[in-house]
């Protein structure tokens, strides 16, 4: 991909795809589905995680699996608000700049 | 390198951040491999990179930078954004239940984490002390053990051989003796013949012992030293 993706931006997509499930989702999960729209290293997810969970906008819990625990992830009501405060800005953001992009002379 | 390997590298590579925080990631990544299946084993490291670069995301995360990677390197671009980023949920926000739910489970493993790491570290403080001298002490008794027996056949070996030898010598002597002293001769060559004989059989019964009973020997202490240590590395 040419275009670079910010923290912002990959928190949002975060976000969103931890809020499809409302009953949370794990680790692995949610790379795999980040990987399905945007090329980032697996390693670039944690710290992501982490620090949303830190901010509030996520919580975990452990449920038992195939006999082992697993991590859960789950939006927060602080989270959810996060979550639409940028689907807002992003309608705004990638508004604008499709217009700047098909607005002007196309060769 | 494998899952393990992995793991064990990326714990070393995070003994400088908080045990909380470390404790944390290990268990991330322990789930992720497990969801992931074993199957799925090497393409997740291959994925990962290496300990190193998921140590270094992790320290930066920590650091309240967000390093993206190449292409995200550019310009200084990403202080921006970070910084930029809108909070609009003060702390009025009604998330208090839900965050001192979180809290409570959050505490007890907490607890429950802390508890093994210190019944670990009691474990190597005070294990190792007695463990370690007492192992290699063990395995110091069987190879003692083993070279003795083995310096014993072939002493019992030598003296076998040397008696054949001067069984024969003997007996070479005592041919000699008879064109002489026909009476003597016979005597000396009958107990040169009679020593040659002991001397063969010894002989071939020390080569026995050497062909089967000393490989024997060598596979049991091996085996009784590597079941020590395999305990002693679970441990």
């Amino acid at each position: 991909m040419v275009f670079n993706t910010g923290a912002a931006l990959l928190d949002a997509i975060v976000l969103a795809v931890v809020s499809r499930e409302s009953q949370g989702t794990y680790g692995y999960k949610i790379t795999q589905d980040v990987r399905q729209v945007l090329e980032v290293s697996e390693s670039t997810l944690y710290p992501v995680l982490r620090r949303l969970q830190k901010d509030q906008c996520l919580e975990v819990y452990d449920m038992q699996f195939d006999g082992r625990n697993r991590r859960y992830y789950k939006v927060t009501d602080r989270g959810m608000a996060q979550l639409n405060l940028y689907r807002e800005e992003w309608k705004v953001y990638s508004k604008k700049i499709s217009e700047i992009f098909e607005g002007g002379v196309t060769a | 390198m494998n899952r393990i390997e992995f793991m064990l590298e990326l714990a070393a590579l995070l003994q400088d951040v908080p045990v909380e925080e470390r404790t944390d990631a290990m268990q991330y990544y322990n789930d992720y491999f497990d969801a992931a299946g074993e199957e799925n084993e090497q393409k997740v490291i291959s994925e990962l990179e290496s300990p190193k670069k998921v140590a270094e995301k992790l320290k930066a995360g920590l650091d309240g930078r967000s390093d993206l990677g190449g292409a995200f390197t550019e310009n200084g671009y990403q202080d921006f954004q970070f910084d930029s980023r809108k909070m609009p949920v003060s702390g009025e926000y009604p998330y208090e239940q839900s965050r001192s739910e979180e809290r409570g489970t959050y505490e007890n493993e907490r607890h429950n984490r802390t508890a093994k790491v210190i019944l670990l570290a009691a474990i190597i403080l005070i294990g190792a002390p007695i463990v370690i001298p007492l192992v290699i002490a063990i395995i110091g008794v069987i190879f003692g053990v083993v070279i003795g027996i083995v310096a014993a056949v072939a002493g019992i070996g030598m003296g076998t051989i040397a008696i054949l030898i001067s069984g024969i010598f003997t007996a070479g002597v005592g041919i000699v003796h008879m064109f002489t002293a026909v009476g003597e001769g016979l005597l000396v060559s009958g107990i040169g013949l009679l020593l040659t004989a002991v001397g063969l059989l010894g002989s071939m019964a020390v080569l026995w012992v050497i062909l089967k009973v000393v490989p024997f020997l060598f596979q049991g202490a091996v085996n009784i030293c590597r079941k020590i240590l395999q305990r002693g590395v679970r441990r």
